[in-house]
């Protein structure tokens, strides 16, 4: 901090500085074009590597940190996952597939997740959006198969999912029904059968 | 005779009143909610009953329609086995969550006593009035002095069923041979009133051929009952297997061996079961994995780092799940000393038979059969973790375990320094239950609270200290601690709070708890979410 401050006066007293920082600032510019994937790249090394000795706080810091929102869901999503906070997993997935809606494995992590909290229609809507994502031209043959394959997968367990959701609404539907019935029918009983009834 | 029927009738009432709801338990749970449903129907249906049987107290023959009433009770109370798992599977689908099935449990559970115990209620109810004019007719008392002595041996009669149901009945004879026996005294009871009301015939002749055609109908619908009526729990479904189930004093209890993961667990299951367990065991020793929260009972000892001696208890022992964890995954220079309590016998047997539980501790350091709350005050002084595990009605932490008055007395059994750890079922760390422990906690020990999220569970760990404020939770050596801390990296997996932050308003006590109310409120959020 000293010493930044000591070149800024330094710099103000000498006409070349104008030109040397200009300089400096395109250099930097042009450093940034050339080196940014390369950078990228060593930051998504770094949270892997972070992850893979254990040291859980470093990687989530790092893996916030990345300046790519498609990278910062990937591994924010995929970290989460890890550690077990699957409404986290979906919710960084679904923020991330908001910006990139193909983007393969926060479809297929956002599904996993769906299904393990039983979002049945969340998941269902991941189905669909899977197969959409198979269909597009710019996917190679793999990832379309594999695509197809989850959506198919996700869209089975999502269905059993939904429908086990539904068979609970009309369950809950019929018992309210019969209580209502069943206390009506007790309760015409007992006027029935009152002193009062009987006398008339 | 007649205080004789008066009486038993009094004495089936309550025995299929008290059985009714271990019926409805493994579809429903057994919550002071369902309680309250069964209760409910059955009280209404007896008030039905007993004007019924005032209406048909002024024929010439009251006895005849109290064997009447007695054989059709009968009927129906021996069919209750069998038809209870046929309409409760209306109400409650398969494969249903545990917080989809909060509301299932309040409406289905009042619909299923509505449909199966209202209609024999009915009839027992009708049996009192009956009886009591009999009485007055044949002895020539009033009114009054009639139904006084019958309401007395009804309710002596009462008194003994009550027992007879808890105590002997349904652990001993399970639930099909309980109702089926209720079913037999019922028609043996008919039996003995229509042999007592011979000679007696209404001016319409009413007895002669009806009573006939009725009493073949009941005789057939009763040997039916005997041949047919059985009480099933619903299966687990494949590819997990059902090794033992059954009928402690408390509740339907169930060992299931799931082979969906190899070599196969296995789980405890009480009641409605659902997707939860209580206990569960691993062939493979060490930690259990994410989802299950017993893990981080382990993780007191890797955060004090002190060797030698630690005495911990656990209140709410279930099969044994905290003791195989705790041995399995406590730092090499730990000596373990491990205590228990558990409230349900079975739960301690089952987890000797099928859980190795006899392994981890020494005999008379396992109170079976006690109160958490009453057995603390008979043990040592000095633990240095004492876990609470207790739960009733499978979702519910028992109010009396979640006061400060209680975790006053449960200090003051903690060494300096000591550690309480608390599962807390929850859905988030604003969770209304998760809050309320977190409070009440730091009231009492008057320290931060911890509160921990456990990985792909709907469960928190919330832990305080004696005399001492928690370290960083989150540094600890050794790699069991960095596996159970690991995972809460993650934002919002560490909740700290003082006293002073802990919300006074989420503070329960012995005068005042809400805990019920607070996990309603909180699977019912759940439910919300998912929808």
């Amino acid at each position: 901090m000293f010493e930044r401050s000591a070149m800024l006066e330094r710099c103000a007293l000498m006409d070349r500085c104008a030109l040397i920082n200009r300089f400096a600032l395109g250099a930097l510019v042009l450093g940034a074009g050339v080196l940014a994937p390369a950078i990228a790249q060593d930051a998504q090394t770094q949270v892997r590597l972070a992850f893979d000795v254990g040291d859980w706080e470093q990687a989530f810091r790092l893996a916030e940190a990345l300046p790519a929102p498609d990278e910062r869901a990937d591994w924010v999503s995929y970290l989460a996952g890890q550690a077990g906070d699957l409404p986290m997993e979906l919710e960084v997935c679904v923020r991330g597939l908001n910006d990139d809606p193909c983007h393969p494995r926060l479809l297929a992590r956002a599904a996993n997740a769906a299904l393990a909290l039983g979002r049945g229609s969340v998941a269902l809507d991941l189905a669909a959006r899977l197969q959409r994502c198979a269909a597009e031209p710019s996917v190679d043959e793999a990832l379309r198969q594999d695509l197809l394959t989850r959506g198919r997968k996700t869209e089975e367990a999502a269905g059993k999912l939904v429908a086990t959701q539904a068979l609970a609404a009309k369950a809950l539907k019929r018992s309210r029904n019969v209580c209502a019935g069943g206390l009506a029918l007790l309760l015409v009983g007992l006027l029935r059968l009152s002193p009062r009834a009987a006398k008339r | 005779m007649v205080l004789a029927i008066a009486a038993a009738a009094g004495a089936v009432t309550l025995v299929v009143e008290l059985s009714a709801v271990r019926l409805l338990a493994p579809w429903f749970g057994a919550s002071t909610r369902v309680w309250t449903n069964v209760i409910a129907a059955i009280l209404a249906a007896l008030s039905l009953g007993y004007l019924l049987g005032a209406r048909w107290s002024t024929s010439a023959a009251p006895m005849r329609f109290v064997a009447l009433v007695l054989g059709a009770g009968g009927c129906l109370a021996a069919w209750l086995p069998g038809l209870s798992p046929v309409v409760a599977g209306w109400f409650i689908p398969q494969g249903v969550r545990l917080e989809q099935a909060a509301s299932l449990a309040t409406f289905g559970s009042l619909a299923c006593a509505l449909i199966l115990f209202a209609p024999p209620a009915i009839c027992l109810g009708a049996v009192s009035p009956l009886a009591g004019e009999q009485l007055a007719r044949v002895l020539g008392l009033s009114s009054g002095q009639a139904s006084g002595r019958v309401l007395c041996v009804s309710t002596l009669g009462s008194l003994v069923g009550s027992f007879l149901a808890t105590h002997a009945m349904v652990p001993m004879l399970g639930l099909t041979r309980t109702f089926l026996w209720c079913g037999a005294s019922l028609w043996l009871l008919a039996l003995a009133a229509l042999w007592s009301s011979r000679g007696y015939v209404s001016p319409a002749g009413w007895p002669s051929v009806a009573s006939k055609v009725v009493s073949g109908l009941f005789a057939v619908l009763a040997l039916g009952a005997g041949l047919v009526s059985r009480w099933r729990a619903p299966q687990p479904q494949a590819p997990n297997i059902v090794l033992e189930e059954l009928q402690s004093a408390y509740q339907f209890v169930r060992v299931v061996e799931d082979h969906s993961i190899e070599p196969a667990w296995r789980l405890v299951q009480v009641n409605e079961g659902l997707d939860s367990f209580q206990s569960v065991w691993s062939p493979t020793p060490g930690l259990l994995g994410q989802g299950l929260y017993y893990d981080y009972f382990a993780l007191p000892a890797w955060l004090e780092t002190r060797p030698g001696r630690w005495r911990v208890l656990v209140l709410g022992l279930g099969g044994g799940t905290a003791f195989g964890v705790l041995s399995n995954a406590s730092p090499e220079n730990v000596e373990l000393d491990l205590w228990g309590v558990e409230l349900d016998p079975a739960m301690v047997e089952v987890g000797q038979r099928w859980m190795e539980l006899d392994k981890y501790t020494r005999s008379g350091q396992v109170l079976a059969g006690e109160d958490a709350r009453s057995a603390l005050r008979r043990l040592p002084l000095d633990f240095d973790l004492i876990v609470l595990d207790a739960y009733a009605h499978q979702v519910e932490i028992p109010a009396h375990l979640m006061t400060k008055e209680f975790l006053d007395e449960l200090e003051s059994h903690l060494r300096p320094g000591g550690w309480c750890l608390v599962n807390a079922g929850g859905f988030g760390a604003d969770d209304p239950v998760v809050r309320a422990v977190r409070a009440t906690l730091c009231a009492a020990f008057e320290q931060d609270s911890v509160a921990l999220r456990v990985p792909r569970s709907r469960n928190w760990i919330v832990g305080a200290r004696r005399n001492t404020p928690w370290p960083d939770p989150m540094r600890a050596d050794g790699d069991v601690a960095r596996a159970l801390l690991g995972p809460l990296h993650a934002p919002g997996s560490v909740v700290r709070g003082g006293p002073s932050s802990c919300g006074a308003g989420d503070v329960l006590t012995d005068d005042k708890s809400d805990m019920e109310l607070r996990q309603m409120a909180s699977l019912a959020a759940a439910q919300a979410r998912d929808v």
